[in-house]
């Protein structure tokens, strides 16, 4: 079971967060997957591809997916059809949408279910705590901003490798 | 058991060629509007393969090994809270998008409960538990358009599809699903 | 997959999964076509028009062979060549060709059919330079083509030799022009 990158844009359709995660190989013996795991904040990339055509294009996919569900929604219009994730055979997609339209995605191998939680508890625990009550933090990104805030960053990796599903 | 809502037809260009509604679920929308969500689809479905991570292994998420054998990269499933579609594309280019309802039926609205992460919705339930049930359906509804739609002659390839008999034994397979 | 597995999955089709119809209804039809055909074309006229019925057949039929088999793409040309011969033929007129003769480059191979169903009773007329111009069984080219074509290779088939003309053997040649990158489905790779 592995997690390959986590994404956030914001209600401007801007990427304010990227983080990847490179793939730790199968056939690593055991005591040095133990290491590696713990490693998992050294690796990767931080907000390296935001500008990306894969970030424009992850969005696009969301945006429109989000058009579908809202079309054949089957209850009253009050209660909305909410995307929750898309596959293919590679890789799933999480979603999550606040209703300030803070868009959260993370993305892992198609085995991996309900991670509806897990982002809930970011957008709960990490983004409120250590964004938005961060007064010295911007709240409303302006293009080419990034979260670059270390708490945050650190506090999504360390959660994301604490979760039992995973052993990236 | 699962519900099948609806299904889909797409030919090669991403046109809607087939569009039935099996069991009451999904709000009724004007054809324009099935045909600008099948367009969505199509797109959607080919960027999907651009958004692959590089370290992506393929799944093993079918039992059946022939199940991974087209549309390696392309757009599969899709969960939200009322419904999952799945999407089979064919060696040709044909795709076929199965709407089933999430398991088991809920009639209310999901609460969304940010607060506990342990109180998963009903629709939480599995999505890879009937990924290979509907893949066979979908599998056996190429069988019947390979015949009553492939072979009947006043067909034209990528029109849309009008042939009486592919519906009656659509209905007939849909039916057979749906049985308890 | 391997030949060996070619062949049980072919006869396990050919046994269970597909309809069959009697064999001299389908050579009846088919040399009423031809007969008539010869009757309103001339042979080279007939060439055409079979190879163009059976390139119509070829495009409906490939998504049979697919509901059926469940195969995915070959990996080379040589795998489907394999795939032609042990399943297409197989599932469709019960008969396996061999393959032989293949080119250099990998590009081109020939069947030989060692009886052909279309044309059980059949005999050319002795006039009319038939023994010289008509490919009785053209359609078949057609149908590879068609085929082929609607999973991304364009390919030229044609007969080089044919019993009925009083060769040796029956004798058709597939070749490879090209793979079309540019009209692979999204999500194949």
């Amino acid at each position: 079971m592995a997690v390959y990158s986590f994404w956030i844009f914001d209600r401007h359709c801007n990427c304010i967060y990227s983080r990847e995660w490179v793939a730790i190989t199968q056939d690593k013996p055991d005591h040095q997957q133990e290491q590696t795991q713990k490693n998992i904040t050294n690796t990767g990339t931080i907000n390296a591809r935001n500008q990306d055509h894969v970030a424009k294009l992850l969005f696009g996919a969301i945006f429109s997916l989000k058009q579908i569900s809202s079309k054949l929604n089957p209850q009253e219009e009050t209660t909305a059809n909410n995307l929750k994730s898309f596959s293919t055979l590679k890789y799933r997609c999480h979603f999550f949408e606040t209703g300030t339209g803070l868009k959260f995605c993370l993305l892992t191998d198609p085995k991996t279910e309900n991670m509806q939680f897990v982002l809930k508890e970011i957008y709960a625990k990490l983004y409120y705590e250590k964004i938005v009550k961060n007064v010295l933090s911007p709240v409303d990104f302006k293009e080419n901003e990034y979260i670059d805030n270390e708490v945050f960053i650190t506090g999504v990796d360390n959660y994301i490798s604490s979760l039992a599903v995973f052993n990236n | 058991m699962i519900m099948i809502y609806s299904l889909y037809i797409l030919n090669r260009a991403g046109g809607l060629i087939y569009q039935k509604d099996f069991n009451k679920g999904l709000k009724k929308i004007t054809t324009n509007d099935y045909l600008i969500l099948s367009g969505i689809l199509h797109g959607v479905h080919a960027i999907a393969s651009n958004i692959s991570p590089p370290s992506a292994i393929p799944s093993t998420i079918y039992n059946n090994p022939s199940f991974t054998n087209t549309n390696k990269s392309g757009l599969k499933s899709i969960e939200t809270d009322f419904f999952k579609m799945f999407i089979f594309q064919s060696l040709t280019g044909i795709k076929f998008v199965l709407i089933t309802s999430n398991n088991p039926i809920s009639k209310e609205p999901e609460n969304i409960n940010t607060s506990n992460p342990d109180s998963f919705s009903s629709s939480d339930i599995s999505i890879n538990r009937n990924i290979n049930e509907t893949e066979s359906i979908l599998r056996k509804i190429y069988a019947l358009y390979s015949d009553y739609v492939m072979k009947n002659p006043f067909y034209s390839l990528e029109m849309p599809i009008r042939c009486d008999l592919f519906d009656l034994k659509l209905t007939d397979l849909i039916k057979s699903f749906s049985q308890p | 997959m391997s030949s060996k597995s070619y062949k049980s999955l072919s006869d396990d089709i050919w046994k269970n999964r597909v309809d069959k119809i009697n064999s001299e209804v389908f050579t009846l039809t088919y040399g009423s076509i031809v007969a008539q055909l010869c009757r309103d074309f001339t042979y080279a006229e007939v060439n055409t028009q079979l190879e163009k019925m059976g390139y119509n057949i070829g495009l409906r039929l490939v998504e049979e062979f697919f509901a059926k088999t469940g195969l995915g793409r070959c990996t080379s040309f040589k795998d489907t060549s394999e795939v032609i011969s042990k399943i297409g033929f197989k599932m469709f007129l019960n008969i396996t060709p061999t393959v032989t003769n293949w080119s250099g480059d990998g590009k081109q191979f020939s069947l030989i059919l060692d009886d052909n169903p279309l044309t059980d009773f059949v005999e050319l007329p002795e006039d009319n330079n038939a023994a010289n111009e008509l490919w009785y069984s053209n359609v078949l080219c057609g149908v590879l083509r068609g085929c082929l074509e609607m999973v991304q290779l364009d390919c030229d088939v044609y007969f080089v030799s044919d019993v009925l003309r009083g060769d040796p053997i029956t004798e058709m040649r597939l070749k490879l022009n090209k793979f079309l990158k540019d009209e692979v489905p999204a999500g194949e790779e």
